[in-house]
């Protein structure tokens, strides 16, 4: 533990080839949240070369070990795992080497985490083609975590401003959806958003569960998914004390939420949030990885290779979910 | 523009226990509504003269027998009375057969109206469904009952909110069903008659983005293959027939790129594809169009709004929005027409 000081947050720099390692630089010099001590873990030539490249003097206190970093003062501090690969800085497109050291920085900030070392971690973006580590390829950041973290599977729940969603089934073909839409799924889902909203001390979340089919399947008219399936989830969920609402139909859910109706939207599949998200401004996106033994956030942005070594990429959502990650573990620390 | 130029358009009352005729009431008393276009309301009297009661707008009622006998003065709504509500039994806010039965008829009439010419468009206020169901009047919709009076079945909705106008390939189905409904025949038709809608909404030559069915349009494959099998190709024979069409695009970023201006239309796959994007923008000044009938029609785009109803309070917006949009439908219908 790190007693009294302010919550210690580790942050990676993600895949190197891409924006990372320049929006990590623009979140420090941009002056990082207030309320905790940022440790950048990677390879630390690769950090002082994206200062470099930003025009920007790199004065972080750089630690060999998690010790010394736990025990320093430091607001903002790096934590060398000196991986080499400055070569890749900005390469602009996937590496497999690349996707190792972004591969390696996660877990070790997560492997701390759950040792207590640090109490939170927020990764910075990646790409799962290149997901590898142990000379293993990974799938997807889940898939990794689950086995070396020796934890159970994580459900991702993204934040958009202040309203929280998990998505039944992400990438998924439509026409795949239907089977995915069982009690079972849609009752996990539910209480996977109850448990996030109270982890981030939202009093009373209000969810909303989305129904599958045009105006909620009109008592059985086009669609029987919410009769069958959906709308016992619900009542299930309700039972157990979960201020939960719905199916409400997919066109007016976040049009309702967006009026500050729900805490949290149920959705079932990938477009039924992200078109909505894109019609509005909700805010930054950041994925929030329930179920974790540890606290862990990501921006929901990849790389962004086009952009990379330009100079031009946006900090902002890489800031939203250290803060995001920040603000958890302040409440992990008081509790 | 004056007299017999502008459009002479047969609005319909809708659900009298609703706010629809509150509705029309506030939308006709709009100056700019009037410059454009020469309304005839086709509803029941006595209710519209009891509508005037709860809003206070200006204006006056007058029946008339056809919309040969109007005489479109400003602070007068004239009125083809059906006589066919029974003020005394209504009850605002309620599903009443009674009213349902009404407001077929009304819709019936106006339909039949502007086939024969006697109007140029037909713009339809909110009806309940249940309440048609409980007439006896089995539809899910005006768009099927407009359909079946028209004699005609390839018909599509087109919403039109501001400058974003989106078409369905279906709406009324399960998600199930609609994924069986997008294939090359009939998205290719809803193109056509999406081109030629946004021609007659004063859009020379449009450019029509089609969404993808699936999430990130598929990616290659990955997640669905209904983009390669069918949606290609049917945009390939829109292009092939001389349109301007750009897809498969991601859902997600398709709806807000044509809200940005970088298209005139899109095309939906299903019901909330492209409903849950309108919905975000609001739907008080939303319109909804029925593309394929051999008429104009244009509708509002919320319910019956029974909450509101004999209050005065309902928003006339979306209604106004309708009557421009058929206005502008009709002048352009009449110059593309004199072009050929």
């Amino acid at each position: 533990m790190v007693g009294k000081k302010k919550p210690l947050v580790a942050v990676t720099q993600g895949d190197i080839t891409g924006i990372g390692p320049e929006i990590l630089v623009k979140v420090i010099v941009a002056g990082p949240p207030e309320d905790c001590r940022l440790l950048v873990v990677g390879d630390a030539q690769v950090l002082k070369a994206s200062f470099d490249a930003l025009g920007a003097k790199f004065d972080l206190p750089v630690f060999r070990s998690i010790g010394e970093a736990a025990v320093s003062d430091a607001p903002v501090m790096a934590l060398d795992l000196n991986q080499g690969g400055s070569e890749l800085l900005a390469l602009g497109r996937p590496h497999p080497e690349a996707g190792w050291m972004a591969a390696e920085a996660l877990i070790q900030s997560a492997l701390w985490a759950k040792e207590g070392k640090v109490d939170g971690a927020d990764f910075g973006p990646l790409v799962k083609e290149t997901l590898n580590l142990g000379g293993k390829k990974y799938n997807d950041e889940t898939e990794m975590m689950h086995e070396k973290l020796e934890a159970p599977l994580m459900k991702a729940v993204a934040k958009s401003g202040n309203i929280f969603r998990v998505t039944i089934a992400e990438h998924v073909p439509l026409q795949k959806i239907p089977e995915f839409i069982t009690r079972g799924n849609v009752l996990e889902a539910i209480e996977i958003l109850q448990e996030v909203l109270t982890m981030y001390g939202v009093k009373s979340p209000r969810i909303a569960v989305a129904a599958l089919n045009p105006h909620a399947g009109e008592g059985g008219m086009v669609g029987r998914e919410e009769i069958d399936h959906i709308a016992p989830a619900i009542e299930e969920a309700k039972k157990k004390g979960i201020d939960v609402y719905g199916p409400i139909p997919a066109d007016t859910v976040y049009v309702r939420a967006f009026q500050g109706q729900f805490n949290g939207v149920v959705n079932m599949y990938h477009d039924q949030a992200n078109i909505a998200l894109k019609m509005a401004d909700f805010g930054e996106i950041v994925i929030i990885f329930a179920r974790s033994p540890v606290i862990i956030t990501t921006p929901s942005h990849g790389p962004a290779y086009g952009k990379a070594g330009k100079g031009t990429a946006d900090p902002n959502n890489l800031r939203a979910a250290v803060e995001v990650a920040a603000s958890l573990a302040r409440r992990k620390l008081a509790q | 523009m004056s007299g017999e130029d502008k459009a002479l358009l047969a609005i319909t009352m809708g659900d009298a226990a609703g706010s629809g005729p509150e509705i029309i009431t506030k939308a006709l008393a709009e100056p700019e509504i009037r410059k454009l276009c020469r309304p005839v309301v086709i509803g029941d009297a006595a209710t519209m003269k009891e509508a005037f009661t709860f809003t206070r707008a200006p204006g006056e009622v007058k029946a008339v027998k056809e919309p040969a006998e109007a005489e479109f003065q400003d602070d007068i709504v004239e009125v083809i009375d059906l006589h066919n509500i029974e003020l005394d039994k209504l009850t605002r806010g309620r599903v009443d057969p009674m009213a349902g039965k009404a407001a077929y008829e009304y819709i019936k009439l106006g339909t039949e109206m502007t086939l024969a010419g006697k109007t140029d468009a037909i713009v339809t206020s909110a009806i309940n469904k249940e309440a048609l169901n409980k007439a006896g009047y089995h539809y899910d919709g005006h768009t099927q009952l407009l359909a079946e009076l028209c004699g005609v079945k390839d018909v599509a909705m087109m919403l039109v909110t501001g400058n974003l106008r989106v078409s369905h390939v279906s709406t009324h189905v399960s998600l199930r069903e609609a994924i069986e409904r997008a294939r090359p025949p009939r998205i290719l038709t809803v193109l056509k008659l999406t081109d030629e809608a946004v021609k007659q909404m004063g859009i020379a030559e449009p450019k029509i983005a089609v969404a993808g069915l699936n999430p990130h349009s598929g990616e290659g494959g990955l997640f669905g293959d209904e983009e390669i099998k069918y949606i290609t190709p049917a945009i390939e024979q829109a292009k092939s027939q001389g349109m301007n069409v750009i897809g498969p695009l991601p859902p997600d970023s398709v709806f807000l790129r044509t809200h940005e201006g970088q298209f005139d239309a899109a095309i939906a796959m299903y019901h909330d594809q492209g409903h849950i994007a309108v919905k975000m923008l609001g739907i008080t000044h939303g319109v909804n169009v029925t593309l394929g009938l051999p008429i104009i029609r244009t509708s509002v785009d919320h319910g019956t709004n029974f909450g509101k109803a004999g209050k005065g309070t309902a928003d006339p917006t979306s209604l106004i929005e309708a009557i421009k949009l058929a206005s502008v439908m009709v002048q352009n219908r009449k110059r593309l027409a004199g072009n050929k």
